[in-house]
């Protein structure tokens, strides 16, 4: 096996469990996530040669993986994040409050928040991800953690 | 808030693990149109198995992205249809020959399995080490098991096996193969993963190095089996060795 088949194999073992937590907000059921990331994988592993070390693994995967999602929609335009799909927690009941608080947000912002705490990738792999700057990314989680604290400790409050 | 945060998201977090000989599975029907070809079952000649250097579960190999054999081996793979009768060429593709394993076995020797596609439809490999001239064979049509048998010998005329290493190699094509099985008259079973190809190949390998303990008539193996991921039989073939007929 070549190193970079190793290191997608690793990644895959590794990180399985974050990615289906962050596809499935974008697929909206586990069964179609699994298969999202079974798909990511595949898709990468088939295409590796192709991977040339301009970003991180994971980046290049994450991205593969977000389209995958997203059924490589011809809409989807990740250098503008421009919202052309809601990610959305599944399973509300888990955290309802938090469900609900997280749909108030602007759709870019979820998604950010959503590569941010499932995905628990650093800012700098969010950047590459949504096609902007590290700034950006930052305001955008600032913002949002704003608006989620406020919902949630209003919510708390009642 | 950042912490706060955190505690929400990882409590709704699932924490489910993978299948990646699933993701493997994926890889190899993207380019799986073609079903594998059996050509020879039996060869008797001479190598050498050992089961110590297995991998520890399936693997999958990028066929194009494989070692490309060094230029005697392309030649050994080309020399192969010279001289053979018309209409029984194999047409092998010799310059994309590739390495598909390396195995150490009991002697201490190195084996690497070499295939190459032909224009058959199928594929041919060797089986090569640096004191085992290489037992060669070509498949040309669809073989869900095709197993070759090798024995370095000697051989007595009454069917003892007096010397190894003695071998059972060869290709699968049973969509969702993960393991094969030897199994032996007494009842043992050694279990394998399988080494799966892409395209142009598509086919799964193995190579089983039969202990010394079973050479002996009884305890030889008499069954090879392929089984998916969740154990289930996907194939099974009677397999035995045969004593050669061996000049007077």
């Amino acid at each position: 096996m070549d190193e970079k088949a190793r290191a997608i194999e690793e990644l895959y073992r590794a990180r399985y469990s974050r990615f289906l937590n962050m596809l499935v907000t974008i697929t909206g059921n586990w069964d179609r996530a699994h298969d999202a990331v079974q798909e990511t994988f595949a898709r990468a592993y088939a295409a590796r040669a192709r991977w040339r070390g301009d970003s991180s693994l994971e980046t290049w995967v994450w991205r593969i993986g977000i389209r995958t999602a997203l059924g490589l929609r011809a809409d989807f335009d990740p250098a503008r994040l421009n919202g052309s799909f809601d990610p959305a927690l599944v399973e509300t009941q888990r955290d309802p409050s938090l469900a609900e608080a997280l749909r108030a947000l602007p759709p870019q912002r979820r998604l950010v928040v959503f590569l941010r705490y499932f995905a628990d990738l650093p800012y700098a792999d969010i950047a590459r991800i949504c096609g902007t700057s590290e700034g950006t990314v930052a305001a955008t989680l600032a913002q949002a953690r704003e608006s989620l604290h406020d919902a949630l400790v209003e919510e708390e409050v009642k | 808030m950042n912490d706060f945060l955190e505690t929400r998201f990882e409590k709704i977090r699932d924490d489910s693990e993978g299948d990646w000989p699933d993701v493997l599975r994926r890889v190899s029907k993207r380019g799986r149109r073609r079903r594998l070809t059996v050509l020879g079952a039996a060869v008797l000649g001479v190598v050498v198995l050992v089961p110590a250097a297995l991998a520890l579960r399936t693997t999958f190999i990028d066929f194009f992205q494989s070692e490309p054999a060094p230029q005697r081996l392309v030649l050994d793979f080309a020399r192969q249809d010279v001289g053979a009768p018309p209409g029984l060429e194999n047409h092998v593709i010799y310059e994309q020959t590739r390495k598909i394993f390396e195995r150490r076995i009991d002697n201490g020797q190195v084996l690497t399995l070499w295939v190459a596609p032909n224009r058959r439809g199928g594929f041919c490999m060797a089986l090569v080490g640096p004191r085992h001239p290489g037992g060669f064979g070509c498949l040309w049509g669809p073989s869900p098991l095709s197993p070759t048998i090798e024995v370095a010998g000697p051989i007595t005329r009454s069917g003892v096996i007096e010397g190894g290493p003695f071998l059972v190699w060869g290709s699968v094509g049973v969509d969702r193969a993960e393991t094969i099985e030897l199994h032996y008259e007494d009842g043992a079973v050694e279990s394998q993963p399988l080494t799966w190809v892409s395209k142009p190949i598509d086919a799964a390998f193995f190579l089983f190095d039969v202990p010394e303990a079973h050479w002996l008539q009884g305890h030889r193996f008499d069954r090879l089996v392929v089984r998916d991921g969740k154990g289930a039989e996907l194939r099974s073939k009677p397999v035995s060795f045969r004593v050669p007929l061996l000049p007077r």
